[in-house]
């Protein structure tokens, strides 16, 4: 077994020049071809012989009368009629024992008692011949032969021959990347040139020993060039961490080949075997010079993370041999990112001090990875695999949570490391083993042993925890705490407790990779392999999930608790939704309100204690829009006393004039130019169209009452605002109407309570259905979260759902805004129901002042508008009805059609319940 | 701004409601029972100062003048648990307390004498309104006092504040069963005549559909008069939800008034209320699992109504308004709403468009436990619906009057007092009064009122191609 080629390892044989094991078969007697033998006994006795006897040792077997049986028997194999009859009565066979077996045919060989006996003709002369012991084939003699017979072939191109020692040595300085007599380092081409050409190798031709050359030449090339890119150095401005680690880990596998090369250097006797010693480590080069080629200056941390994980897994999942070292190759590049991430979702406190000033730099790469990560967001997803978009959005959610809880919460890093309980144990943990692989300068290499130590440690305890646990840990909340304290357990362990690996993982699996073919014991590197994730960022998963959940309970009590969210969205429902009756009825009072003084100063008028109103469609030639003094001395009040009112009522009435939550307050709408002139009419449906109310969501909460809802709010107000205004002339119309006695006319009564029908069925469609139910969905998540945060705080084992951070917050309040604007047909899609509602109010509209200022003489105009309001409203009444009868086929089945198609038909039983606009008659005119 | 309103109550009937009314709104706003805030009654949101204002020591007053020309109740209810949250100069009892002995005509000759003390008390209140909705008067129209006073004041008020609204709560006599009051058919008459021509909404109560609710629905077949008024009270309070806890609509009562009433004259109003809940109702201890559409369903159906109607074939509903308190979800309630219309179970008129009307308010936080001693309903409803049904009531008593009437009958007793010194005209006025009311209403069953009259039906849409009023289609 000491020979390689027992192994089947031919090319690990010393010298090529020697005897193959064929020759010991050339032994036996029994094979056709003997060797020669020079020694004829019966010459060498000197006795006379007969030279028949000559002939008959010299005779050639008789191979057509040896054969004939055999291949008669071959015949009847072959036509397949042999048969054990046929066997038992062929006379011939019966002779051999051996035949009645047809699969030792071979070895029955009938010719065996007539061995031919060799004879050469000096035996005959009896001359003795040189060298007779030695081969006679040139391809056994041996180097010096071989050379001598190359040199007699080509004698004039012949420069010498390089020993084959002195060549070895070059090669095997290339194998190490150095430069020797024979090859020298050309550094602008950044390869090797031979210095002496066309020099063979003893016992090589020259183009043999060019090839050998030309492949350590390459193989030295590689080498060299992967050795400056590991030494290169990695503080280059704008250089990325993990462009640093990968360095690192090159510069590591390297002195790992280096090192494995050099031990198996010494044994090497051939440039065969050299050629065998490089092959892997040349495969690895390879493999490194591929990693390295998506690598270049300025790419960012998440882009080199996974273009290496990318080529890794690709050459995983072609089965490269080398994949055990790309998994740990992987896991040490990506490790900085993955402390940067960490850092930058506040896994990692920076309590101790010891690690504070070498990650104070790693937090400016942590701003890197910061900006990479939010401006590539929606560029260059597909190229970083390294995250999949649900990742993404944890880590951008994650990130969003801890940008607002830094910049409102700077005490958080304290609660989050003395926060209760497992998680701030563990994530510490986590971190600070990971802190302490991320600094991005070159440090003595042993540092990384103990972190990859650990992992490879990990790995073992992961294993022992049980693949099964690990599968259900996921599934349900029992065995995801059980995992969570496990792994807690295993991360808590001090790094110091740990037995220390007495070499680098890196380059114990480099080693493994490199000793693969020879000592094939492959159990535990795949152990630790199968450990080992393609995937960087499933290590970092579960700690990133649970400090998102934690992040987003935190910053959710923090809203809800500290800043009262409840407080402000109920403050949004209560004035721009009209959520507070106190609020509307002072507010239509000082709009609308008859009764009520302006707030306009004239010479002459003392001012009543009636109310402030702006007396809207009830003062003739009223200029309008009123002076903004005007406005401001009519609404003050409204909101603060509505607000305060409706807010405990034990309240001091100083605290009147504190300043409502977010600074809410009346203020001029910005119009563009083509809106500013209907607004300037006061018989316009637009006329309030200038007044808004002003509010800033303070600065945590604008993550959920975003600039985006709250024009969505505006909108709403807007609409509302104008419903109120119609609303309120319908109303007065109808009291002017009943105190007027019986002289008005049947139908200026029809008209009066047929507009109020309308926009009171409107107005209670748009806050009850419209405004009301969304709302109400709304108030009962919230509910929910607020409960599950109760609980949460009061039991250290619940968890909030980890699904509902602060985005989720945002978008359920933006769908419910969504929803209200369909309902309330202010939606751009919408424009065609909205304008006939605005066509029927401002018919209203038309028709009511018409009416008023009529006074019986003008009843034909007055006649007209009500026609026209009519009109408008079956418009409106088959527009509904168009959308409520719409086939189902034309309609998209989606949610939120259905639910347009429901409402509209609300709506539409609301106006329409006793079917008054139903009738055809009244379509047609 | 509040939008107060000022309640006069008349009579024993009116002060008996009046009493258990503001004891129902006191519990509602957590008022304790010398005016001031309950410790508890920090939630705000409500209205306290429709209804109430508050006097110097912050102790919250009723807006509330207590008339009677006797002083039994009026002394009950001063010596009463809630006695002391009246203002005391607001007590108006007739000096001689001798009352009206049943007799409109009394009651209407005495309030001539008590008027400049009344409107005294009344224009007090009113300039200490800010902005004064109205009045709401709290009377029976079957006997003396708040059938004769009421009458004279509705008059005096309509004079006085004439853009101010006046709506009346008026328990009406029952007219199927015989009365306690022999004359109440001229005393009902004659105030309603007043009510017709003097009030803006008239809320009917019918003793005897009080007092089938209270047999049918709360098993109590005597019912007593507290019993009754607790009826009532629970309906003139949910009737006033609106006003207290104001919502986007019916915040005021011009916004319910204009809701309901479109014309003028048809201004009368019936009631329907479920479930009843009163702590005086024994049988009603027991509370079912209400939903909204069970309420809504149940608003519509006649045993429920507080007013007992025959109403024909072509009666229908002008207006409804239901009043939804409590957990209500709104789309539930417009999914009952269509419910209802598929099934037609309110048929409403055929010359204007017409709907059931809902208004969603919040109740009070301090009518559940720990405040009282059992949950209220999930949900509860009040129905206040105009409905051209109450005119047969109209007619019995018209009727009833005709009947004695024809006979002559106790009329020495009116003729002894001032407004039948000169003949018993007002009789025949009253009677054509609510004669024309009650064509009114029968006119309003057609689809040609309003327009029918002057022949411009056809230029204003005719509402003869109205085939199908329920579906529209």
């Amino acid at each position: 077994m000491g020979d390689p080629t027992d192994r089947g390892l031919p090319f690990e044989l010393d010298p090529s020049w020697r005897s193959t094991f064929l020759a010991l078969e050339l032994r036996d007697d029994r094979n056709l071809f003997l060797p020669p033998d020079f020694v004829l006994p019966s010459l060498a006795d000197g006795g006379n012989h007969d030279a028949l006897e000559y002939d008959l040792e010299l005779e050639l077997p008789d191979i057509s009368n040896a054969d004939c049986s055999d291949l008669r028997v071959l015949d009847e194999i072959d036509s397949g009629i042999l048969s054990s009859e046929n066997v038992a009565t062929s006379p011939k066979l019966d002779s051999s024992d051996c035949h009645s077996d047809i699969w030792s045919l071979d070895l029955c060989d009938p010719t065996d008692d007539l061995a031919p006996r060799m004879r050469t003709w000096e035996a005959f002369d009896k001359k003795t011949v040189l060298n007779a012991q030695h081969t006679a084939y040139l391809s056994e003699a041996g180097p010096a032969a071989f050379d001598a017979a190359l040199a007699s072939q080509q004698p004039k191109e012949s420069r010498g021959i390089l020993h084959q020692d002195v060549s070895l040595r070059a090669l095997s300085n290339l194998a190490l990347g150095r430069s020797s007599i024979f090859f020298q380092w050309d550094e602008p081409k950044q390869s090797f040139v031979p210095t002496l050409e066309g020099v063979p190798t003893a016992g090589l031709s020259l183009q043999c020993s060019q090839s050998f050359a030309a492949q350590a030449m390459d193989y030295g090339a590689a080498y060299r060039t992967l050795q400056a890119f590991g030494e290169s150095p990695g503080q280059a401005v704008g250089s990325s961490a993990t462009l640093t680690a990968l360095r690192r880990t090159v510069a590591s596998v390297l002195e790992a080949i280096e090192a494995y090369i050099s031990h198996r250097l010494q044994a090497l006797l051939s440039p065969l075997q050299l050629q065998d010693t490089l092959e892997r480590p040349r495969q690895l080069l390879e493999v490194l010079q591929s990693l390295t080629s998506f690598i270049y200056d300025g790419i960012s941390e998440e882009e080199a993370v996974s273009a290496v994980a990318d080529r890794v897994h690709a050459l995983v999942e072609t089965g490269s041999a080398v994949a055990l070292l790309l998994r740990v190759i992987l896991v040490r590049v990506s490790e900085p990112w993955l402390s940067a991430l960490a850092q930058d979702l506040g896994l990692s406190s920076n309590a101790s001090p010891a690690l504070h000033d070498t990650t104070s730099d790693a937090f400016d790469g942590t701003e890197a990875v910061n900006l990479s990560v939010t401006e590539n967001a929606g560029i260059d997803s597909e190229r970083m695999s390294v995250l999949s978009p649900e990742d993404r959005k944890l880590i951008m959610e994650t990130k969003a949570s801890l940008t607002i809880l830094r910049k409102h919460f700077p005490d958080h890093d304290l609660r989050l490391a003395a926060s209760s309980g497992q998680d701030g144990a563990q994530l510490g943990n986590t971190v600070s083993r990971n802190s302490r692989t991320s600094d991005p300068h070159p440090k003595p290499l042993p540092r990384h042993s103990a972190a990859l130590t650990m992992i490879s440690e990990d790995a073992m305890t992961e294993r022992a925890l049980g693949s099964e646990m690990q599968d259900a840990a996921w599934s349900d909340h029992v065995a995801q705490m059980e995992y969570y304290e496990a792994m807690d357990a295993r991360i808590s362990r001090l790094p110091a407790g740990l037995p220390l690996a007495p070499t680098d993982p890196l380059r114990a699996a480099t080693i493994d990779v490199l000793n693969v073919g020879t000592a094939p014991d492959l159990g535990h590197s795949y152990a630790f392999e199968s450990a080992l994730s393609l995937q960087p960022f499933d290590e970092l998963r579960p700690l990133v999930q649970a400090q998102s959940s934690r992040l987003n309970s935190m910053l959710l009590r923090y809203m809800f608790q500290t800043c009262h969210l409840r407080k402000h969205l109920d403050l949004q429902h209560a004035f721009h939704l009209f959520g507070n009756g106190n609020f509307v009825s002072r507010l239509s009072t000082a709009l609308f309100s008859p009764e009520t003084q302006s707030a306009e100063r004239k010479r002459g008028t003392i001012p009543t204690s009636e109310t402030m109103g702006l007396r809207l469609g009830v003062r003739e030639g009223q200029l309008w829009p009123p002076a903004s003094s005007e406005l401001r001395l009519t609404l003050m009040g409204v909101l603060s006393e509505t607000y305060h009112t409706t807010a405990a009522q034990s309240m001091p009435s100083s605290t009147k004039q504190v300043e409502l939550p977010g600074g809410l307050s009346f203020a001029i709408r910005e119009l563009p130019d083509a809106e500013i002139d209907r607004v300037m009419d006061a018989n316009s449906i637009y006329a309030l169209d200038f007044l808004r109310l002003q509010y800033t969501a303070p600065a945590p909460l604008d993550a959920v009452i975003t600039r985006i809802a709250m024009q969505k709010y505006d909108d709403t107000f807007r609409f509302l605002l104008r419903l109120m205004r119609i609303l309120d002339t319908t109303t007065r119309l109808h009291r002017t109407h009943a105190t007027g006695g019986d002289g008005k006319s049947g139908m200026a009564s029809l008209f009066a309570a047929e507009a109020h029908h309308f926009v009171s069925s409107l107005m209670s469609y748009v806050v009850d259905i419209g405004i009301g139910a969304p709302w109400r969905v709304f108030q009962h998540a919230l509910d929910g979260i607020e409960q599950a945060l109760a609980v949460r705080g009061s039991n250290t084992t619940g968890r909030v759902d980890a699904s509902i951070g602060i985005d989720s917050l945002r978008e359920l309040h933006n769908h419910c805004l969504d929803t209200m604007r369909t309902r309330l047909y202010l939606k751009r899609k919408q424009e065609g129901l909205r304008k006939a509602i605005d066509a029927v109010l401002v018919g209203i509209l038309e028709a009511a002042s018409a009416h008023e200022t009529a006074k019986g003489r003008d009843q034909e105009h007055s006649k007209g508008k009500i026609a026209r309001f009519r009109a408008a409203v079956s418009a409106l009444v088959s527009k509904l009805k168009d959308v409520v009868d719409r086939p189902a086929k034309s309609r998209s089945t989606s949610d939120s059609t259905e639910d347009e198609t429901e409402m509209a038909r609300l709506l539409l039983a609301k106006l329409n319940w006793n079917g008054f606009y139903g009738a055809p008659a009244r379509l047609a005119s | 701004m509040p939008r107060e309103i000022i309640t006069l109550q008349a009579g024993q009937c009116g002060n008996s409601v009046g009493s258990q009314f503001w004891q129902q709104l006191c519990q509602e706003h957590g008022i304790n029972r010398d005016g001031n805030l309950a410790d508890y009654a920090t939630e705000g949101g409500d209205r306290k100062d429709v209804f109430f204002y508050q006097s110097d020591d912050t102790r919250y007053i009723p807006r509330a003048i207590l008339l009677d020309l006797e002083p039994r109740v009026i002394n009950s209810i001063q010596t009463g648990s809630h006695g002391k949250i009246y203002n005391p100069e607001n007590f108006y009892v007739h000096k001689e307390g001798t009352g009206a002995g049943n007799n409109w005509a009394a009651g209407y000759a005495m309030g001539a004498q008590v008027e400049d003390d009344v409107l005294d008390m009344i224009d007090r209140e009113a300039d200490g309104s800010d902005s004064l909705e109205g009045f709401m008067l709290l009377h029976s129209i079957a006997g003396g006092t708040g059938s004769g006073l009421g009458s004279f004041l509705l008059e005096r008020l309509n004079d006085r504040f004439p853009k101010k609204l006046i709506q009346t709560y008026s328990v009406f006599p029952d007219t199927q069963n015989a009365g306690d009051v022999v004359v109440q058919p001229y005393n009902s008459l004659l105030a309603l005549r007043r009510l017709t021509q003097n009030a803006d909404s008239v809320v009917v109560l019918d003793n005897g559909a009080l007092a089938r609710i209270a047999a049918d629905t709360l098993h109590v077949q005597e019912p007593s008069f507290q019993q009754t008024n607790q009826l009532v009270s629970t309906v003139m309070s949910a009737s006033t939800t609106t006003l207290r806890y104001p919502g986007y609509m019916h915040n005021d009562l011009v916004g319910i008034v204009a809701s309901l009433i479109p014309t003028p004259r048809c201004h009368f109003l019936q009631t329907s209320y479920t479930p009843f809940t009163g702590d005086n109702v024994e049988a009603a201890k027991t509370v079912r699992k209400t939903t909204v559409h069970d309420v809504m369903r149940r608003l519509l159906q006649p045993k429920n109504q507080m007013v007992s109607t025959k109403p024909g074939k072509n009666s229908c509903y002008i207006s409804i308004l239901n009043i939804i308190m409590g957990e209500a979800d709104p789309t539930d309630v417009h999914k009952s709403l269509l419910r209802i219309r598929e099934r037609q179970l309110a048929q409403f008129i055929p010359w204007g468009p017409a709907s059931i009307q809902v208004a969603l308010t919040r109740t009070s936080p301090y009518l559940q436990p720990p405040y009282t001693t059992r949950p209220p309903p999930r949900v509860s409803g009040l129905m206040l619906a105009n409905h051209t049904g109450i005119a047969t009531l109209f007619k019995r008593i018209v009727f009833q009057y005709d009947r004695l009437r024809k006979r002559n009958a106790f009329l020495e007793q009116y003729k002894r007092e001032e407004p039948f010194r000169d003949g018993l005209a007002q009789f025949d006025e009253a009677r054509e009064v609510v004669m024309d009311l009650i064509g009114e209403y029968e006119e309003a069953e057609g689809k040609d009122y309003l327009t029918g009259e002057k022949g411009e039906e056809e230029a204003n849409g005719g509402a003869d191609a109205r085939t199908d009023n329920v579906t529209g289609r």
